[in-house]
């Protein structure tokens, strides 16, 4: 073992293990799909189906558009709901006294249970999905906006005092530029889980197209369709919070 | 601002919200549950027994895969926060599986594990085990160079700056690594059980179907008392011995 901090490596060594990963994954599953023909396709197969799927047949890519539409409908109400809340948190200790604690407690709460009371409150309609999505982000995107807002900047505040700048409005102004990297740290976990959030809206609220199309394909065992599926869930979730994580760093570059 | 206003600022607010609460429920009718029907349902439920069996299995579930994620988890995270070749190895499944959905394996999940105790066990284990391997993973990596310095100052070189600098170094990540893990362990147990029809998932599927909102909701209360109480516990035995080193985990 070598002492911690005491390599400097490499970004080329480190790719080079990360493909040696993914290859070292893609031959061990490729055994163990051999010898367990039933209950997992080989890696190709999985590859294969993904892109007949996607983009001959597209069934596949339909799913997806329809669940993410969800997902961006409610993550959009989320960020419009959870910004502003989130700032009448952080900015007025009498709100934040009150509502605190329960967001905490929200925070922490399995919200897939509620899955089942949606479906008696909004019925088997899209309204219910959205619904879902928002419950998903919503807790995220305020615990970190009243983070941001919470912890004052004193320096800064400070030094807009030196330069004659002590307005009520000054101070809020550099209040909210403060706490902007926060709120976009929300913004960007608040994506994730409206992915997550839509997933769970097709498998636990009534499945349509992207829930048909998983569990479907898990109960005749097209287990590559299946597999299919799931790493194309993959690949929008990391795409949807790379994307918010693209605007997050422009917006936090140093000097910005 | 004083203790008082705190307290009187909730107490307001409580009031405030119960009141809302009221009014939603009256205006809303029977599809939203007030106060007294959630309290008459809560007590037939404790009657009935039926939610003590179903909290109690949940409870057992949650306990399976959250002990295999904390086995798993800690050496995976103790080795990858130190080794950086071992880093970039594991990291990679650590990463692309931390961003899979889950939920959207549960219907391969139940292919490969079947509906008994292993599925549960599975879906709790994969909720938990990523967010707990990266937390203590940060907890080595990100020790001050000042107190490695300071251990080898005092000759704690090797597996000596590992045992008697790092690791203690690591304990608040430890306990947050041990709460986060915990509410993913919870949350997961939620979906396992919601999937299969057991347990807690097995009465909200139950109480969903003749809309019995005021029991379903009651069900709801408890699984986030299960979740959150919990988490204060965790969180309570951070700030007693953990409280030097402040984690932040988004």
């Amino acid at each position: 073992m070598t002492g911690p901090g005491e390599v400097s490596f490499g970004p080329l060594r480190r790719w080079g293990l990360r493909l040696l990963a993914v290859a070292v994954a893609l031959g061990a599953w490729q055994a163990v799909a051999s010898t367990q023909r039933l209950l997992l396709a080989p890696p190709a197969s999985v590859v294969r189906v993904l892109v007949r799927e996607t983009l001959v047949t597209r069934v596949l890519l339909d799913a997806l558009l329809a669940a993410l539409w969800n997902a961006a409908v409610g993550y959009a109400l989320a960020l419009a709901v959870g910004v502003p809340v989130g700032a009448l948190v952080g900015l007025s200790p009498p709100v934040r006294h009150v509502l605190d604690p329960a967001l905490d407690g929200l925070y922490a709460t399995p919200v897939v249970a509620l899955a089942p009371l949606f479906v008696v409150w909004f019925g088997l309609s899209p309204v219910g999905k959205v619904a879902l999505v928002f419950a998903f982000a919503v807790f995220v995107v305020v615990i970190n906006t009243k983070a941001g807002l919470t912890d004052a900047p004193a320096g800064l505040l400070d030094a807009a005092a030196v330069y004659g700048a002590d307005t009520r409005l000054v101070r809020l102004r550099v209040r909210l530029r403060h706490a902007l990297p926060s709120v976009l740290t929300g913004a960007r976990l608040g994506a994730g889980r409206a992915v997550r959030g839509a997933v769970a809206a097709e498998l636990f609220l009534y499945a349509d197209a992207l829930g048909q199309f998983l569990i479907d394909s898990g109960a005749s065992f097209e287990v590559a369709r299946l597999l299919a599926g799931v790493v194309a869930l993959t690949l929008v979730g990391v795409l949807a919070v790379g994307s918010v994580g693209a605007v997050e760093r422009r917006v936090r570059r140093p000097g910005s | 601002m004083s203790l008082s206003a705190r307290r009187r600022h909730q107490s307001g607010g409580a009031i405030l919200l119960l009141a809302v609460w009221v009014a939603a429920a009256w205006r809303v009718g029977p599809a939203l549950p007030g106060p007294t029907a959630l309290a008459r349902a809560t007590a037939d439920l404790y009657r009935s027994g039926a939610l003590v069996d179903a909290l109690s299995g949940t409870l057992v579930r949650v306990a399976l895969g959250y002990g295999l994620a904390v086995a798993v988890s800690f050496p995976a995270g103790a080795l990858m926060g130190v080794d950086t070749r071992l880093d970039a190895f594991l990291g990679t499944y650590v990463t692309a599986l931390f961003v899979t959905s889950v939920a959207s394996l549960l219907p391969f999940l139940i292919l490969v594990a079947g509906t008994g105790a292993g599925f549960y066990a599975a879906v709790v284990f994969l909720f938990a085990v990523f967010h707990m391997v990266l937390i203590v993973r940060a907890g080595l990596a990100t020790v001050e160079s000042g107190t490695r310095d300071a251990g080898r100052v005092y000759g704690a070189r090797g597996w000596r700056a590992y045992v008697y600098v790092l690791l203690p170094a690591a304990l608040p990540h430890a306990v947050a690594a041990l709460r986060v893990g915990y509410n993913r362990a919870v949350k997961g147990a939620v979906v396992a059980e919601l999937w299969i029809y057991a347990g807690v998932g097995e009465l909200l599927h139950g109480y969903q179907r003749f809309s019995q909102t005021s029991s379903a909701l009651a069900v709801v209360v408890h699984v986030v008392l299960l979740a959150v109480v919990g988490v204060r516990l965790l969180r309570a035995v951070e700030r007693r011995y953990a409280g030097w080193r402040v984690v932040t985990v988004r």
